[in-house]
């Protein structure tokens, strides 16, 4: 029974993978606004199937832009355990990547959003452009469909 | 100013507003800044690039007598101070977007240079192309009158030796007949 099933929600996840979007708090707001850009009718993400959730237990697949912050540490840790499985997450911008020009040991922010959870894919930028956004959940899903393939 | 406004409304009836993706040539807008570039053939590893990038994006290492410049554009702000900041243009921001990748360490381009010796402590200082590029601007601006040679016998003193009392009245010469040209 599961396996019909399990085989239907795979070929969904796939080909129709909901995206939470979570600014982490150390960030000036530019990457959100590109994410945002994104699902313009210009670059019309919806048109691949990629369609922002809500709420974080509707998605696949996590796009955190910006450091973390003391403040946000554990709202990041309860968003990714709110995820279900299987789950991937998209670091977009320089911020998210290493820290910029904030740097790492600025009294306010906790670190770089791998130290706290797992990341699949970096977008490079700052801000990246929507293109390479899309890119970076086109290379998502890749990893969504060995994760899923995996469990 | 109106018109401009109804052409702009009217041409979305004729094409789809949409860009086609992955689009065959991606649009830049005038000035747009990408990622960062070193030109290895062109670069003197002068360190400028370094010293005034904001995010401290562009690290040296200096390991067996190489010197190593890295840009990772993961720390990066495309604010292009480094394009500014290069006497000869060979870092450029280019006109593409960062391509994502699983590995962050992937955003990264890197140039090698090999270093000169100091010529009384033996400390590595200064990169080859470095002391070629300066005796070049040198000899440009004071002509012929010190040769290559005596140039390059000053040039190979590393700048903690070329403070040095006891080096000063061997240097000193050398630098009067710069200087007195200079003023004439």
């Amino acid at each position: 029974m599961c396996g019909l099933l399990c085989k239907l929600a795979a070929w969904a996840r796939k080909k129709s993978p909901w995206i939470f979007h979570l600014p982490a708090g150390g960030l000036c707001n530019g990457c959100d606004i590109e994410i945002v850009a994104a699902l313009t009718p210009r670059y019309d993400v919806e048109r691949f199937g990629i369609l922002l959730a809500p709420s974080p237990r509707h998605a696949d697949i996590l796009v955190v832009a910006g450091q973390v912050t003391k403040h946000t540490r554990e709202r990041l840790l309860r968003v990714y355990q709110q995820v279900p499985e299987p789950k991937v997450v998209v670091a977009v911008g320089s911020c998210a990547i290493s820290g910029n020009v904030f740097g790492t040991e600025n009294y306010p922010l906790a670190g770089t959003v791998d130290q706290f959870i797992p990341v699949d894919v970096y977008v490079p930028g700052c801000p990246p452009k929507p293109e390479a956004i899309i890119l970076g959940i086109a290379e998502a899903i890749k990893k969504l469909e060995e994760k899923t393939r995996k469990s | 100013m109106k018109v401009n406004i109804l052409k702009e409304a009217v041409k979305y009836f004729v094409k789809p507003a949409t860009v086609p993706f992955p689009a065959v040539q991606p649009h830049f807008p005038k000035k747009f800044r990408g990622p960062p570039r070193y030109d290895p053939e062109t670069c003197i590893g002068c360190e400028a690039c370094a010293r005034v990038c904001p995010s401290d994006a562009i690290t040296v290492t200096i390991k067996d007598g190489k010197k190593i410049l890295e840009v990772w554009f993961g720390k990066c702000t495309f604010c292009a101070r480094c394009e500014e900041a290069c006497p000869v243009g060979s870092i450029k921001l280019m006109e593409i977007y960062g391509m994502p990748s699983p590995n962050k360490f992937d955003f990264v381009s890197r140039v090698e240079h090999d270093m000169v010796k100091c010529r009384i402590c033996g400390k590595y200082f200064a990169t080859v192309k470095h002391v070629e590029w300066i005796i070049k601007n040198i000899r440009e601006k004071i002509g012929e009158t010190v040769s290559i040679s005596e140039l390059k016998n000053y040039l190979m003193i590393c700048p903690e030796c070329r403070h040095k009392v006891e080096n000063i009245p061997s240097l000193k010469k050398l630098l009067m007949r710069v200087l007195v040209k200079e003023v004439k």
